[in-house]
């Protein structure tokens, strides 16, 4: 392992921007609020301090709202392509549970081979990744095995010993060049920093919420009741909060804007609503709430998930339960699943 | 680029984040510190750059030539408006024209539209939505307590121990609201909800009474009695803090429990629950919206609604209060700053001398002195009285009551101006259209339902030519012979912190360092005032004033030819008139087509199945739409959304007015249901 300070990793910074890189990093968006976005000075970004940002970093590269093509009936006629842009991305400060989504989302789109826009962004991508120090209430990556420290998918990990000052891990080929480049601005990891780290992270694990319905709730998955979907659907007001800003979360729609001209627009779907699973003559096999909600449930935590991706596909990173206008969330299901 | 803005749907005014790339607005997200949203946001919420995107919004500036419309330039358009303006003010003097501000524009724009109705123009005529959404509140809570808003702040319902909900789909309407309430009640509060409609809210309620349409002064006088009778009052609160109690009392003495439960329809024994339940709490907090206000009898359904508060001592502390949800981003703000016929900015009355006379000097003209006319009142006087409107960011051909007779009588007008971000229903019978910014265009303020002025940032350029409202007005203003010189829409903020009591001291510079700051603002607390009358009321004496308010049945009762009792509201997906939701391909595939809800028995004896085609009828009109029969909709009563215009809604309702502040009766009227 080596160690770096924050001078040291702006400057890092400062040469991934000046050779062209687009780096993407948490930056302070004032009155205690972060969103992952692009930086164009190595000032500009925050990685401590704060939990998460708000929206995960997925955004980058699976557009909340992007335009895929434009169409128009003037003159000859309109129909092109639009083509998603090609950088050379640096991610700065990933947390891990929005690094495993990405990871997740990855998998997801190479199983049904689409030909996305995510992926041609995702191409080119160095991942440095930031090992949370400090859990909020609604974390529980501890239990779904995606925290507080990534175990794979990061070029470099930082894990936090002081204000300032951190460890870096690095965790692949890449990642090794990359050190090797700036190998003068790192120094190596002593004895006494691997202690520190120990120390760290057992008080980092200390301070999450104790939840030990969770594994147990995901165990039950299967026998849940619809008394527990009634109860949940009766209290969910159809956001889209929850799937908006689940790092893994893949479905999209898409719909042409306009009509003499206009264009076809690729966005996030929710399949908390109810036009999401309808079919022609209305008929919907998933007609209320409860039904929605036992869909999206499996969808990240059933038993197909670790077939298929060798995981469940929920990190833990607790968006969903903050977001949540009803009473409604993943917390509260875990729990009344365990009681099953 | 990521900018913190407000909200631009509903009165919540949670805070937002646009994200910019390449010029557009991308994506959308909410601020996880804010105070009212704390990070969640409703479907309407998350959808916003879908209309801000679209390619339908207006570019340029129209004339009408004939039957077409010919795109002309600012110069053109302004000139043509200013120069017909003047011509109908001079044959026909300024009071034969009408101007609508609007609920959805920013404090500056509204505050500017209503100054070039007074001093540029010369009349009083002057009002927005707000006269269909919530003029009943201000008149009433300006009777009973002094002011026109929302007592309590949105973060205190969890402190309530329980909350009255009624005429109100929280859950839809302002979702983030209901994730208070909804938190609340996992705390230990208790919810009660009066409805006609078994709503979201309704379905895991504590309570729940289901009421006809139109007979909230039935219920609540109920409870009054109830809560009298059985001594539940606050004789404490009632003897220091209020006056008229005794009338209130007398009024009293001769009602019928019996026959209030047989108008309502909730059964005694659930009024006696209800009433212990609200009265008995240590907290209770009263939240309604358009179910208490949209009706003839509106005022004074509001003033009942005090009275009950008054009586429990539910005003003047944390998580209690009566508290209407505002709909629209700034009906609050449009409402503050004198979008109204009657008074100036911050409800000062227009027929006061000693008022008129500061804002001539402060305006450098004369005040007009006789009050305006109400939108209702200026779209039926339209072509004669009315000879020329102005509409900024209004649809009244959507969203008024009676649209046959609104769109026959704006027809008739000399010249219609409409200003929008998309050329919309109205926009067709104008004679000039001018192409507005929306509000991620522009800057200013906006103030939500629990009177907190935010700050409104511009985040991208207006498309094509398209203009913020208050430069539009204030280069009209100028042509004629107003001029009105701000560079910013800061500086008009600073002039109505100067001349209006309630925002004083709440400029730009404050509002860059929080989240926005409730009115009025002490200069000491950041975040301004949570709750109103700690200490005293707003009204002369100082104190809470009770009425006695006896039931005013509706005005179009049902009958053998029209057997039901229509009542109109909102989908949770679309908004309003729908120029916004129904370009928007998510929020239009949840809530695609007009729908009537109707009690299987109703639906059951006119073969009438879940799905049918239906047709709904009533003295005005008739429109074609799909049932959804449901028992969530109480026998006797049909529900229909306005959204729509292809199934109208207000084609159906009728013209009739609350006497005191004109809000059109939007809740009761009497139709058939046939099977088309």
């Amino acid at each position: 392992m080596l160690k770096i300070d924050i001078q040291n990793l702006r400057k890092i910074t400062n040469a991934f921007l000046e050779e062209g890189k687009a780096v993407y990093a948490p930056r302070p968006l004032g009155m205690g609020d972060f969103a992952f976005d692009r930086i164009e000075n190595h000032e500009d970004f925050q990685i401590e301090g704060f939990v998460n940002t708000l929206l995960p970093p997925k955004e980058i590269f699976f557009r909340q709202m992007e335009t895929i093509g434009r169409f128009g009936w003037k003159k000859k006629g309109l129909c092109e392509d639009v083509e998603p842009e090609i950088e050379d991305k640096v991610l700065l400060g990933i947390r891990p549970c929005d690094l495993e989504g990405l990871l997740l989302i990855d998998a997801f789109y190479d199983r049904v081979g689409a030909d996305m826009p995510y992926k041609r962004r995702r191409e080119k991508t160095f991942i440095i990744a930031y090992a949370c120090p400090e859990p909020a209430d609604t974390c529980f990556c501890v239990e779904t095995d995606s925290g507080p420290w990534a175990k794979r998918g990061f070029d470099w990990q930082l894990h936090w010993l002081d204000e300032g000052i951190y460890l870096l891990e690095v965790g692949s080929e890449k990642g090794k060049d990359m050190a090797d480049r700036f190998a003068d601005l790192m120094e190596k990891a002593g004895e006494d920093d691997f202690k520190l780290l120990e120390v760290k992270r057992k008080e980092t694990l200390g301070k999450f919420k104790n939840r030990p319905y969770v594994k147990k709730g995901i165990g039950n998955i299967t026998k849940v009741g619809g008394e527990v979907y009634r109860y949940l659907g009766e209290r969910c007001f159809r956001c889209g909060g929850c799937n908006y800003l689940c790092p893994t979360c893949t479905c999209y729609n898409v719909a042409d804007i306009g009509a003499r001209e206009g264009e076809r627009v690729l966005f996030w779907d929710s399949c908390q609503f109810e036009g999401y699973s309808r079919l022609a003559g209305n008929l919907n096999p998933r007609p209320d709430q409860g039904s929605r909600l036992k869909f999206r449930f499996e969808c990240k935590l059933a038993e197909w998930n670790v077939e298929t991706y060798g995981r469940i596909r929920c990190t833990g990173c607790g968006r969903c339960i903050y977001t949540c206008i009803g009473d409604a969330d993943i917390d509260l299901f875990l729990k009344k699943a365990s009681e099953t | 680029m990521d900018v913190l803005t407000v909200c631009p749907y509903c009165g919540v005014g949670c805070g937002i984040y646009l994200r910019v790339r390449g010029g557009r607005v991308d994506a959308v997200f909410p601020s996880l510190n804010h105070p009212v949203n704390r990070g969640s946001l409703c479907a309407k919420g998350w959808s916003v750059p879908f209309f801000l995107n679209h390619p339908h919004r207006a570019r340029h500036p129209l004339i009408r030539k004939g039957n077409r419309f010919v795109r002309a330039s600012w110069d053109e358009a302004l000139d043509f408006v200013a120069e017909k303006l003047s011509e109908i003010k001079e044959k026909y003097g300024p009071d034969a024209i009408g101007v609508l501000g609007s609920a959805k524009c920013t404090n500056e724009d509204n505050y500017l539209i209503q100054k070039f109705a007074r001093a540029t123009i010369g009349t009083n005529n002057v009002d927005h939505c707000a006269r269909l959404c919530h003029a009943s509140t201000v008149a009433g809570l300006i009777k009973a307590f002094g002011a026109g808003a929302m007592t309590n702040s949105i973060v205190e319902f969890p402190e309530a121990d329980v909350i009255l909900i009624t005429g109100s789909d929280t859950a839809n309407q302002h979702p983030v609201i209901a994730k208070w309430i909804v938190r609340a009640q996992k705390g230990g509060t208790k919810i009660m909800v009066v409805d006609p409609r078994r709503n979201p809210l309704a379905q895991i309620a504590d309570l729940y009474l289901q009421h006809r349409p139109g007979t909230d002064i039935a219920w609540i006088n109920a409870f009054l009695k109830i809560i009298i009778d059985e001594k539940l009052y606050d004789k404490n609160f009632i003897e220091e803090r209020t006056e008229n109690f005794e009338k209130l009392v007398d009024s009293l003495r001769d009602f019928s429990l019996d026959w209030a439960s047989k108008v309502t329809g909730i059964p005694l024994s659930l009024l006696r629950e209800g009433a212990r339940l609200y009265a008995k709490a240590d907290r209770a907090s009263i939240v309604y919206a358009m179910g208490i206000t949209q009706h003839v009898s509106g005022t004074y359904n509001v003033i009942s609604l005090a009275n009950l508060a008054l009586l429990t001592g539910n005003v003047g502390k944390r998580g209690t209060g009566v508290n209407p949800l505002r709909g629209q981003n700034n009906v609050q703000g449009a409402s503050d700053l004198a979008v109204l016929p009657d008074v100036l900015p911050c409800y000062q009355r227009v027929d006061d001398p000693s008022v008129r006379k500061r804002y001539s000097e402060l305006w450098g003209v004369e005040i007009p002195s006789n009050p305006g006319l109400t939108v209702t009142e200026m779209i039926h006087s339209a072509g004669e009285k009315i000879r020329a409107m102005y509409i900024m960011g209004e649809n009244p051909l959507l969203s008024d009551p009676d649209i046959n007779t609104v769109r026959r009588k704006m027809g008739e007008l000399d010249l219609l101006v409409v200003q929008d971000i998309f050329f919309s229903e109205t926009a067709e019978l104008a004679h000039v259209f001018l192409p507005a910014a929306s509000f991620a265009e522009k800057d200013g303020t906006f103030t939500n339902t629990e009177r907190r002025v935010q700050r409104v940032r511009k985040a991208i350029e207006p498309p094509g030519e398209a203009r913020a409202d208050w430069r539009i007005i204030a280069d009209l203003s100028a042509r004629l012979g107003y001029p009105m010189d701000y560079s910013h829409p800061c500086e008009i903020l600073d002039e109505i912190q100067r001349v209006c009591g309630i925002y004083s001291g709440i400029t730009c510079e404050l509002l860059e360092e929080t989240f926005g700051v409730r009115w009025p603002y002490d200069g000491k607390s950041k975040e301004g005032t949570s709750f109103l009358h700690g200490e005293k009321f707003k009204t002369k004496s100082g104190k809470g004033i009770f009425h006695a308010v006896d039931y005013l049945p509706p005005p179009e009762g049902p009958d053998d030819t029209y057997p039901l009792v229509m009542t109109t509201g909102r989908s949770g997906f679309q908004w309003h008139t729908g120029t916004m939701t129904r370009r928007t391909p998510n929020l239009e595939r949840e809530a695609p087509e007009a729908y009537v809800e109707i009690n299987p028995e109703d639906a059951f004896p006119l073969g009438i199945k879940d799905g049918d085609r239906v047709r709904v009828s009533s003295r005005r009109g008739e429109i074609e739409l799909k049932a959804r029969v449901t028992e969530g909709i109480m026998p006797g009563v049909v529900f229909i959304p306005f959204h729509y215009r292809e199934a109208a809604a207000n084609l159906l309702t009728g013209h009739f007015l609350d006497p005191i502040s004109k809000i059109p009766e939007l809740k009761v009227t009497a139709v058939r249901v046939e099977k088309c």
